[in-house]
């Protein structure tokens, strides 16, 4: 260090640039900074348009599920009347035929669609709400799956924001201020918008530094619904095993939290459906029994399910807690959070007799005698002791999970109480039915 | 909209409509919500905010134009808390009032100065080091028996609080020497104390750099703006292409834990001595083009540091704003040089503590800045002796000198940037042991890849590049060429922009 005091680059103090320039020196100046500018723009739009109109960008929006989804929905031949937003959960687990079929049965005839979509959170639903919306005529019913890893503060963001590069179009972009978006996702979506190719840059990147070339179309499955095949129960319990002891990370206090982000695309969702007249209702998703130990009081589970249902109230939604209902059990899943095709189908038969059809004013058909139509059986919280008689009673939170025996024959379903209850479909009830009404026989031992 | 709704009211979140977590008050708070943790500057909100700053600067008129600023410099503080904005509005009106109090009545000069002085660096040592304080005092409580007698007070620095500290000292003093007249424009000073390029991450803007741009704001000039528009875009190329690059190779080595051979120790240590640079100078190139395109223009920060053929060439190379304001409100004032050898030596010791210090309430900092005023010290002492040597005169000049010296610099600025980096003195001490006694085996390297490409694009850019030659080159350009090349640095963005790592220096 020396002690002179000078300037750090020599100037004096307060010397201030200005270049004598005549009236001409300075148009002739501004003339070529807006030259350069617009050789700038004219490079960078011309590459993008390239890259929008070439057969790339053709098979990268085939490869990837989200942007085929919103491609295969929008060449509908005639829109849905029911939709199914969701995750991979919803994905898996609710058959558009099936719900075709209770709804024929109710004296409906009304079409359905499974736009779940895995790794989609709230903030994807918001934009596939928007793609439901735009077809004419809207759907007069859309359900809302949810799960608590959807608002958990640790989940993968990369996953979780898909959707704003892969969906979300110029359309969304008010609702995303509804939501209480941040900025720069905003102007993410703003942008990649106008410059297409940034949309695509996670992919092109990839596709050019580690040579990862375009996979073949993703599985789009009928009507959206891509059916899973049965496991064997020791599969299915190990899967869910695993799967659990992966959540724990997204789901235990104090590290993870319940998102005020989320909760904000859910609300914008509600409130957009419901603008566009649309009959809404949210539904917290099933489990296999596995995945209820990690709901205990130790995780966000709690705090999840009343801001969920304080936000399905503020916008007057009816809220349904499917954690644990009547008809399925782990035999209709192949992992923790994925049905099997006939656990997809009675489920979804739950699903339109319980919901769908009580928003659509109709009454589901009469049930067997001796039970109540109440409504959707409401388990609420752990913390809370459910609704007696009616509500089923599965494996509380925190204790072992019943896990089938590898060994033992086809499983056996949890142990619920006798449940009057008429599916009405194929294969009969999952529960345990009063001996006598199977059949009419006497209980095997 | 209220959030607090969406919380149920046995809940106990809800107090008073005011969602409160143990987290940060940040989460809660409008400006968290919508931009998280604040603008970065590499980012979508800071290129439409820059844009409409912009476009807002140059359609005001002229004596509009510090509100214009003070406008945008508060919406952009306010993006990253409201906490750091009322802090750094408050330190901005005691400074102001501390220079018309001392205009006013001049008697009152040395204990107005005293007192600002002491209030701004008070604020800065609240928040900035009482956590660290009160965590060494409990440990050194811990070793006597008396655990946890102090609380943390669990004070986070908001952001930008050690560089407007220094910029506003910086103001009271010299308004204190007569070296600057006292600003008697409230709006003006605050516009200069917000200035949103600069208020982050630095430079330490003098008010002498930048107050009479302020009271006479430039009209437009197209080369100017077609200059910083290139600077800034140069500035994001080399923040978020090289050494964003560079940090996965630097975290791998400072922040893993397992065995380090000697190869990639070094590779590590070279690797964050060209994050840093990249990083930060990217940054300052970022700041300058920024205030270039508003009209204004900001002191360079860095002139090729790794090319100094001395330690005391580096602190004239790195930093600058910060090294010269530590040369004239803290060397000099100390005594500088004349006080002897031994007070000098100590004086840089004492000087370069404080810089290391302020950087970070961390025992590695103290360290970094010690190890560096102890390089000084003996490079004076080294120089003093040489410079008795008529004969050495020549020797001196010479080239193989000068390498070596440039040589010697870089090793000794690069083992110290070791101590800068790791997460803790027994980190460093891994680092530093690898890379004198650590295996020589090279399997392993290959991870290493595009960091190595990234510093031999730094070397080479050190290599070729001369003063000022990329701006000249870039001002001979034609208008189309220089169209071509904002489009091909904003590829190059677009290409090789990795997962953003944060500004290393906005954590200062």
């Amino acid at each position: 260090m020396t002690d002179e005091r000078t300037n750090s680059d020599g100037r004096r103090a307060g010397d201030v640039a200005s270049p004598n320039l005549s009236a001409d020196g300075r148009r002739g100046r501004l003339l070529d900074l807006i030259g350069t500018v617009l050789v700038c723009l004219v490079v960078l739009a011309g590459l993008d348009l390239a890259f929008r109109t070439s057969a790339l960008r053709a098979v990268l929006d085939r490869e990837s599920h989200y942007r085929l989804r919103a491609l295969e929905y929008a060449k509908l031949d005639r829109p849905p009347d029911v939709v199914f937003l969701g995750d991979s959960r919803t994905l898996h687990s609710l058959d558009p035929v099936a719900a075709e079929q209770a709804l024929a049965e109710a004296g409906l005839s009304l079409s359905a669609y499974n736009l779940g979509l895995s790794g989609a959170p709230p903030m994807a639903q918001l934009t596939l709400a928007g793609l439901a919306l735009s077809r004419e005529p809207p759907p007069r019913v859309v359900l809302l799956f949810v799960s608590p890893y959807m608002v958990s503060t640790r989940i993968d963001p990369t996953l979780s924001r898909e959707s704003l590069h892969t969906l979300y179009g110029l359309r969304d972009l008010p609702w995303m201020v509804a939501a209480g978006a941040r900025v720069e996702d905003i102007l993410d979506v703003l942008t990649s918008n106008l410059f297409r190719a940034l949309a695509y840059r996670g992919r092109l990147v990839r596709l050019v530094f580690d040579r990862q070339w375009p996979g073949p179309p993703a599985a789009m499955g009928v009507k959206g619904f891509l059916a899973l095949g049965r496991v064997p129960p020791g599969v299915q319990a190990d899967r869910a095993r695993r799967r659990a002891n992966g959540y724990r990370t997204e789901l235990s206090r104090p590290a993870a939290a319940v998102g005020d982000e989320m909760l904000g695309y859910l609300d914008a969702t509600l409130r957009r459906l419901q603008e566009a007249g649309v009959a809404v209702a949210v539904v917290n998703t099933t489990s296999a029994s596995a995945l209820l130990e990690i709901y205990g009081p130790d995780s966000i589970y709690d705090e999840y399910l009343a801001r969920v249902r304080a936000v399905c109230a503020a916008r007057g939604v009816p809220f349904h807690d499917h954690l644990r209902n009547p008809v399925t059990s782990d035999a209709d899943f192949t992992d923790g959070d994925h049905m099997n095709g006939e656990g997809a189908r009675n489920y979804t038969r739950f699903v339109v007799r319980n919901v769908v059809l009580p928003l659509l004013g109709a009454a589901p058909r009469a049930r067997a005698s001796g039970t109540a139509a109440a409504g959707p059986p409401s388990v609420g919280s752990f913390r809370v002791e459910p609704a007696p008689s009616v509500v089923p009673r599965g494996p509380t939170p925190g204790a072992r999970p019943v896990t089938p025996d590898p060994a033992a024959p086809h499983p056996s379903p949890l142990p619920f109480p006798p449940e009057r209850f008429d599916r009405g479909g194929p294969g009969g009830s999952r529960l345990a039915r009063s001996p006598a009404d199977a059949s009419g026989t006497k209980p095997q031992a | 909209m209220s959030w607090s709704r969406y919380l149920p009211e046995a809940d106990g979140c809800v107090k008073r409509g005011v969602v409160v977590r143990r987290s940060a008050v940040l989460v809660g708070s409008p400006s968290g919500r919508v931009f998280g943790s604040g603008m970065a500057f590499v980012s979508y909100s800071y290129v439409y905010f820059l844009l409409g700053a912009v476009l807002l600067r140059w359609s005001a008129p002229r004596r509009a134009v510090p509100a214009v600023l003070l406008a945008a410099g508060t919406f952009f503080l306010w993006t990253f808390g409201s906490l750091g904005l009322a802090l750094l509005l408050g330190a901005a009106t005691i400074a102001f009032g501390t220079g018309l109090g001392m205009a006013r009545r001049p008697n009152l000069r040395r204990p107005l100065v005293v007192g600002a002085v002491v209030l701004l660096v008070g604020n800065l040592g609240l928040f900035k080091y009482a956590d660290f304080l009160v965590r060494e005092l409990r440990a050194l409580g811990a070793l006597a028996g008396l655990p946890g007698l102090l609380p943390l007070p669990g004070l986070a620095p908001p952001v930008a609080i050690s560089f407007f500290t220094f910029q506003l000292v910086a103001y009271v003093v010299d308004v204190s020497r007569g070296a600057w007249p006292a600003e008697r424009d409230f709006v003006r000073f605050l516009a200069y104390a917000t200035f949103f390029p600069n208020v982050v991450s630095g430079p330490i803007v003098r008010p002498a750099e930048l107050l009479p741009q302020l009271a006479r704001p430039a009209s437009f000039d197209a080369e100017r703006f077609s200059t910083s528009v290139f600077l800034f875009l140069g500035g994001a190329f080399k923040k978020v292409v090289l050494a964003d690059s560079l940090a996965p190779a630097v975290g791998r080595v400072f922040d893993g834990a397992g065995p380090l051979t000697a190869p990639a120790a070094w590779i590590g240590a070279l690797a964050f001595a060209a994050q840093l640079y990249c990083d930060f100078s990217g940054y300052t190139d970022m700041a300058r083009g920024a205030a270039g395109m508003l009209g204004f223009e900001l002191p360079p920060n860095f002139r090729l540091p790794y090319l100094s053929t001395s330690i005391a060439e580096f602190w004239r190379r790195w930093h600058i704003s910060l090294s010269f304001w530590l040369r004239d409100y803290v060397y000099i004032p100390l005594g500088g040089s004349r006080r002897g050898r031994f007070r000098t030596y100590l004086n840089l010791l004492g000087t370069m503590a404080l810089a290391g210090l302020w950087h970070g309430a961390a025992w590695t900092m103290v360290v970094w800045g010690l190890l560096h005023g102890a390089l000084l010290a003996l490079h004076r002492a080294f120089r003093d002796l040489v410079a008795r040597r008529a004969g050495l005169a020549r020797v001196r000049a010479s080239r193989p000198w000068n390498v070596g010296g440039a040589v010697l610099t870089l090793l000794c600025v690069s083992l110290a940037w070791v101590f800068f980096r790791a997460p803790s003195l027994r980190a460093a001490g891994r680092v530093l042991r690898a890379m004198f006694t650590g295996p020589l085996a090279v399997d392993g390297l290959a991870e290493f890849r595009p960091a190595l490409v990234a510093l031999a694009v730094v070397a080479a850019g050190h290599a070729v590049v001369v003063g000022d030659a990329p701006m000249r080159a870039y001002r001979a350009l034609s208008p189309a060429l220089r169209g071509l090349l904002w489009a091909a640095l904003i590829l190059a963005l677009f290409w090789f922009a990795a997962p953003p790592a944060a500004f290393y220096y906005a954590m200062f």
